[in-house]
């Protein structure tokens, strides 16, 4: 890799090197003249301030410039950013909420349909499905639309395991990049400090209920559907794949007393064969001047790698 | 996640490299700081025009160029290298470059230049060390190794040269 040493010809840089004001002060050094010029004095400085940034970058001061700058922020109207910046985070956040407030009852039972499952043996074949000790993997979309924020969409990739234990990556709007998890005992954020689940409190004060095991967790959500929602079977629809089984579409819808959760609506369509749940999808919001969110996991298979422990350690 | 929070999460990523830009053509280490920090302040009073949709180095880099050239018709070229607008997108885009390469953060990704590093020869090696690491002028390099001045700069301007086509062959291999 070594290419360079002082007297080759056809290395030296000559007139090049006029133009390099990053040593002694620059004496002597003129101005580029033209891009080539210019690109090999932009190369030389790239690397300069890569050197310099190298050598002088320890993580103490490091801390010290983050903190001045955190320090000199005036504070700002945060509509104007959670409008944009906190959407993703809100949306999670009503997702969190989502799980909490699943409720029992349909608001107006029509009879049941012949011939169709009754939605109670739907969601346990449902709930088998999802307690098998395999990795699946799944697309989280997150759709905000109302007066209160502008159109936006969001997809991260969850990959679960009964036992508490999902992994959930994505970006955030300014392509800040999320990786969070939970192997069962702790919730982890990134490389910050994993809480135990028993403070998931902490955990939510930390990230704003961004991330909530118990509702980032298909398992636990439809668990819960039996017993805080009234559910109805609706119809079959087609295969999700050619030769696939056909797909149980069961309702839920929320009760009048309950007009306080965030999920006013929910459904999932479940094979027939194998209970997969293909598709689960919870609607929030839609009165006035909220925000109105549609949540929708859409399985895409086991997981290709596999996730040994849902841990944060790389 | 309050909008302070997220903007703590932005200002932890690229502070690092926002800081080795301004490095590349601030004279002074603490003016680059200030000059950083000034950088950030702006991006948080103007975060509405940012289009969320494109990465966020650019954008605050974008913002550090334009003070960096104020700066410059201000305290003029003794403080501040050779810098105008097509100059310090060749820089920015370098930057972007060095962005795709392995690693999480700033230092991370900073681990491929110390790979370069091992590459060059030992002089270029002892003098990029001595000039950067231990902060010696050319002509303390020079005496400290018994070689000339010129000689010095030369082995500076082609290791720095060469660790420039490493990264380039790094980041185009990642």
């Amino acid at each position: 890799m070594n290419t360079y040493e002082p007297g080759d010809e056809q290395d030296d840089f000559g007139d090049l090197a006029r133009c390099d004001d990053t040593l002694d002060a620059g004496e002597g050094a003129v101005d580029p003249q033209g891009p080539l010029q210019k690109r090999w004095l932009m190369e030389q400085r790239f690397v300069h301030g890569l050197l310099r940034a190298m050598h002088s970058s320890d993580a103490q001061g490091r801390q010290v410039r983050v903190e001045s700058i955190l320090a000199a922020l005036p504070r700002r109207s945060r509509l104007r950013l959670v409008a944009r910046v906190g959407l993703a985070a809100a949306a999670l956040l009503v997702l969190a909420g989502a799980g909490a407030y699943l409720v029992e009852a349909f608001s107006a039972r029509p009879e049941p349909v012949q011939a169709l499952p009754r939605p109670e043996h739907v969601v346990a074949q449902a709930l088998a499905s999802l307690r098998e000790d395999v990795d699946r993997q799944y697309r989280l979309s997150i759709r905000s639309s109302g007066q209160a924020a502008a159109e936006q969409s969001l997809e991260f990739k969850v990959t679960m395991r009964p036992g508490r234990r999902f992994l959930v990556e994505g970006h955030l709007p300014f392509g800040l990049p999320i990786r969070a998890g939970c192997d069962g005992k702790v919730l982890w954020l990134g490389k910050l400090r994993p809480l135990p689940l028993g403070q998931a409190s902490r955990f939510n004060a930390l990230v704003g209920d961004v991330l909530d095991v118990g509702y980032l967790d298909l398992e636990t959500i439809v668990q819960g559907l039996p017993k805080d929602y009234e559910l109805r079977s609706v119809r079959r629809e087609p295969p999700a794949a050619p030769g696939g089984d056909t797909l149980i579409r069961v309702e839920a819808t929320r009760l009048p007393e309950r007009l306080s959760n965030h999920v006013r609506a929910a459904f999932l369509l479940v094979e027939e064969g194998t209970g997969t749940v293909r598709h689960f999808e919870m609607h929030t919001g839609g009165r006035a001047g909220l925000v109105e969110r549609q949540i929708a996991f859409d399985y895409e298979g086991l997981a290709h790698r596999k996730v040994e422990d849902y841990s944060q350690a790389r | 996640m309050e909008s302070r929070d997220l903007f703590e999460i932005l200002v932890r990523e690229h502070a690092d490299p926002v800081r080795a830009f301004l490095l590349s053509s601030v004279r002074d280490p603490g003016a680059a700081d200030d000059l950083m920090q000034e950088t950030f302040l702006v991006a948080w009073k103007i975060l509405d025009r940012y289009d969320r949709q494109l990465p966020f180095g650019p954008w605050v880099r974008g913002i550090a160029a334009k003070l960096l050239m104020n700066w410059q018709r201000k305290v003029g070229r003794a403080k501040v290298h050779f810098c105008d607008d097509e100059s310090l997108q060749m820089l920015d885009r370098s930057f972007e470059s060095f962005a795709t390469l392995r690693g999480d953060t700033f230092d991370e990704r900073l681990d491929a230049l110390r790979g370069c590093m091992l590459a060059l020869s030992a002089a270029q090696r002892e003098t990029i060390t001595l000039h950067y690491e231990h902060g010696l002028h050319c002509k303390e390099i020079a005496s400290k190794l018994g070689m000339s001045i010129e000689a010095v700069k030369k082995h500076l301007q082609r290791g720095r040269a060469s660790l420039m086509r490493c990264l380039e062959s790094k980041a185009e291999s990642a």
